[in-house]
């Protein structure tokens, strides 16, 4: 009752080979099949096991769409935060771990909105210099995700060992507002000194600047708030070299960042009654 | 048919009220979860009665004091009571807030009969209170009939053998303590619990299931529960002398990490984790410092170990004197609060548990290289100033592996919906806030702008204001002179992009939160 056309076939006599299996292979015996169902049921590991994932409207600014593990990323311009949150927002959902250093005004609001997990965040506050240092060097490798504040200052040594220490144990730590142009940072008495250059030695591997932002949904008087379409500079070394520039919403209008939307009811500033002509509302870095 | 238990229900009243220490005259209300549970005679003159919303509370009661349920002291404050009982019976079942009972045949025999075993429970219980609040004790066949003798009480009440549904019969349903079920009898037109007894047991099973089947029993006068006796405390302590005395931490830490181990065997033996441990240290000078640590994961001897070292630590950098009272000649430690040991669920591939588990080791390690409120978590506190949504805790006082964070569900009204600020100022920035001719603007009683803003000025930095929205006022607590406040809240966008939440409260603006 078993011997049925299909049994009769030359494909299906290997029996658990998959039915994709060249047919050339499966008269050289069982090492090869062994070998290839090896290869098929090995763990992805190596380059898939070397990088956390990236919420999708952040895809684009990084090589291969994910980060990659033992990169500093620094973020800068207008949006600085919400930029280092949506970055960690993605690794965050993933079950990665977040610890965030010497930044003690984080909106953490903001924060379960952009999609980083609460349950699996530490903050690491009130710390003089040095043991900022020592706690940074400490969570690395123990969490995935250090989100160092702009208020805190690593020497040119202890960078140096951060990084060696990030590529080896596996951390990716972001920088907020490490390039100066931190726009609250303006605002709170001068601009912050650089402290990882990109094109530095011992630099950032990414770079994220947003060089423009327009926010959307406050009138004169009405509204609130709603959503800021950014667009955010990538820059790098390595793989992440070459320049990419990303439109998106940061945050959207349920506080995550959302992937542009098209149609023009957000994409043209009169219909959100900011005037489109004047720029009032848009920076240009 | 199991034959029903002769119960003595013995109740001190408004237990929740005395066990935090107030005395009834003064008007007090506990409340769990916003409810009030209790309320002293004081407060109930004022028309404070259980079950009403905290808030309604306060407003019918103007210098009414609400302090927030705690089992733990309530169930510590009845220790004495229970302990005066044991003399009577040495099974007592601590039932509930103030409430205990026992198993009444046998005591009530050796003792001559049921009415002096009540007025005895009653002279016992009365003396142990000290005038603190009264007692009532009901006898009765079963728990629950014997409960409902306790709350008819003048101060004792006693139920004939097999009067139980007689006794019962003309008491309203609420009695059986199920709110839904009371209320939809009622609304059915059965009022007491006779009534509700002569409906058919299998009518009352097809309609309300087997719970409502539970409450007729109940209601009939038949509750076969069992009473649950009391064990009596085992010690859970262990504790070292030190010789000679440890005067380094290092030390210290060694004794404590052995004496954690073997309370942690002793512990594991019994199946039981521990909650919360006292740590009593005592120093060569008599000196002797108690600290109670509490963790929800249960704690670990290692976890025992780094507490130990915090408590001393914390000595060594708090007061420069006490030092001269020598090293510490004595550790004990007092597992204070046992739980069954559960075990963990990990997580199917472990990987997730593992990075909880290397989560919680990197924090244990950072409290105790920069003091046990380095690390803090997030927890969900509600409020409607961007500030008061999330809090945070020491990650030292929860457990941080599997934490679930309450939902955020509650109403706020007033609270800004997402997006919310992604940067929080710790400190606000003094800023102001003016109209087009360069005059402050000002917001009036009624919740309108004097003029609409056009610049914003921080720390001698101005610019001007593109979009802006609001004033949404806030007014909170306003029954309370301390803690009363009241704001206006504009969200402004700047010429150079800044979105900000600017505060105006007591004549002047501040900005506290940035869109970042």
């Amino acid at each position: 009752m078993f011997d049925t056309g299909r049994m009769a076939e030359p494909e299906s006599t290997s029996g658990n080979i998959p039915e994709n299996t060249p047919a050339d292979d499966v008269p050289r015996g069982g090492r090869d099949h062994l070998r290839l169902l090896g290869e098929r049921v090995a763990p992805l590991t190596g380059a898939h096991e070397r990088t956390l994932p990236v919420l999708a409207a952040l895809r684009d600014l990084f090589p291969g769409g994910a980060l990659q593990r033992g990169w500093v990323i620094t973020t800068g311009g207008d949006g600085a935060t919400s930029l280092a949150l949506a970055v960690a927002a993605g690794p965050s959902a993933a079950g990665s771990w977040t610890a965030v250093v010497g930044e003690e005004g984080l909106g953490l609001a903001a924060a379960a909105e952009a999609g980083v997990v609460l349950e699996q965040l530490l903050m690491v506050t009130a710390l003089e210099p040095r043991a900022a240092a020592e706690a940074v060097a400490a969570l690395v490798g123990s969490v995935d995700i250090v989100l160092l504040g702009p208020g805190v200052r690593l020497g040119a040594a202890d960078q140096r060992r951060l990084a060696a220490r990030l590529r080896e144990r596996g951390s990716v730590l972001i920088r907020l507002g490490g390039d100066g142009s931190h726009g609250a940072g303006v605002w709170a008495g001068g601009a912050r000194s650089s402290s990882w250059r990109v094109d530095g030695r011992h630099g950032a591997d990414v770079s994220l600047q947003v060089v423009s932002s327009r926010w959307s949904g406050l009138g004169d008087g009405w509204g609130l708030l709603r959503a800021r379409r950014v667009s955010v500079r990538a820059q790098g070394r390595g793989a992440a070299g070459r320049p990419r520039t990303v439109e998106l919403l940061l945050p959207g209008p349920d506080g995550s960042p959302a992937q542009l939307d098209t149609r023009p009811a957000v994409a043209d500033p009169a219909a959100v009654g900011l005037a489109p002509d004047t720029g009032d509302a848009a920076v240009v870095a | 048919m199991t034959a029903l238990v002769r119960t003595l229900v013995a109740r001190c009243l408004y237990w929740p009220v005395v066990a935090l220490g107030y005395p009834l005259t003064e008007p007090v209300a506990v409340v769990a979860e916003s409810r009030v549970v209790a309320a002293s005679s004081a407060a109930r003159r004022h028309g404070v009665v259980p079950g009403l919303r905290r808030r309604t509370a306060a407003a019918r009661c103007v210098d009414l004091v609400v302090r927030e349920r705690d089992l733990a002291i309530e169930a510590r404050a009845f220790e004495p009571v229970v302990a005066a009982l044991d003399a009577v019976t040495p099974q007592v079942e601590v039932s509930g807030a103030g409430t205990c009972a026992f198993a009444a045949r046998s005591p009530s025999r050796y003792f001559g009969g049921d009415e002096a075993l009540a007025g005895m429970v009653l002279e016992r219980v009365t003396q142990v209170l000290g005038g603190r609040t009264g007692v009532r004790v009901g006898i009765a066949d079963g728990p629950f009939t014997a409960a409902a003798a306790a709350e008819l009480a003048d101060p004792t009440c006693i139920v004939e053998p097999g009067g139980s549904a007689a006794f019962l019969a003309p008491l309203p349903v609420r009695m059986l303590g199920r709110p839904e079920l009371s209320d939809v009898l009622g609304r059915l037109g059965i009022v007491t619990l006779g009534a509700f007894a002569d409906l058919p047991a299998a009518d009352v099973l097809a309609r309300f299931g087997t719970e409502g089947w539970r409450a007729r029993s109940l209601a009939a006068g038949m509750d076969e529960r069992s009473l649950a006796p009391r064990e009596p405390p085992a010690d859970w302590s262990v504790s070292v002398e030190i010789d000679p005395p440890a005067d380094r931490l290092d030390r210290l830490a060694f004794c404590a990490r052995a004496l954690a181990e073997q309370l942690h065997r002793r512990l594991e033996d019994a199946g039981m984790s521990c909650l919360r441990v006292a740590v009593e240290v005592e120093t060569l000078g008599g000196e002797s410092l108690v600290r109670l640590w509490r963790h929800q994961g249960g704690l670990s001897a290692a976890d025992i170990a780094d507490r130990v070292r915090w408590q001393f630590d914390g000595r060594l950098a708090g007061a420069g004197g006490s030092r001269q009272g020598g090293g510490v000649a004595r550790l004990r430690l007092v597992a204070d609060e046992l739980a069954p040991v559960r075990g963990r669920q990990l997580g199917f591939w472990g990987a997730e548990a593992e990075a909880g588990e290397r989560a919680a080791r990197v924090t244990a390690r950072l409290c105790g290289r920069l003091g046990a409120d380095a690390v803090k978590v997030p927890a969900r506190s509600g409020g409607r100033h961007v500030d008061e949504q999330i809090a945070l805790v020491p990650a030292a006082a929860v457990d941080i592996r599997d934490r679930r964070l309450a939902a955020d569900d509650r109403p706020w009204p007033g609270r800004l919906p997402p997006p919310s600020p992604a940067r929080l100022l710790p400190v606000p920035w003094p800023a102001e806030v003016q109209d087009a001719s360069g005059t402050a603007v000002r917001v009036d009683g009624r919740g309108s702008v004097s003029a609409p803003p056009a610049r914003l000025e921080v720390g001698g930095r101005s610019s001007a204001v593109v979009a802006w929205a609001g004033p949404w006022p806030i007014e909170e607590r306003w029954w309370d002179i301390g803690k009363r406040r009241r704001c206006v809240r504009l969200q402004l966008l700047t010429g150079d992009g800044l979105g900000c939440l600017a505060v105006l409260e007591r004549g002047r603006w501040q900005v506290t939160a940035l869109w970042d």
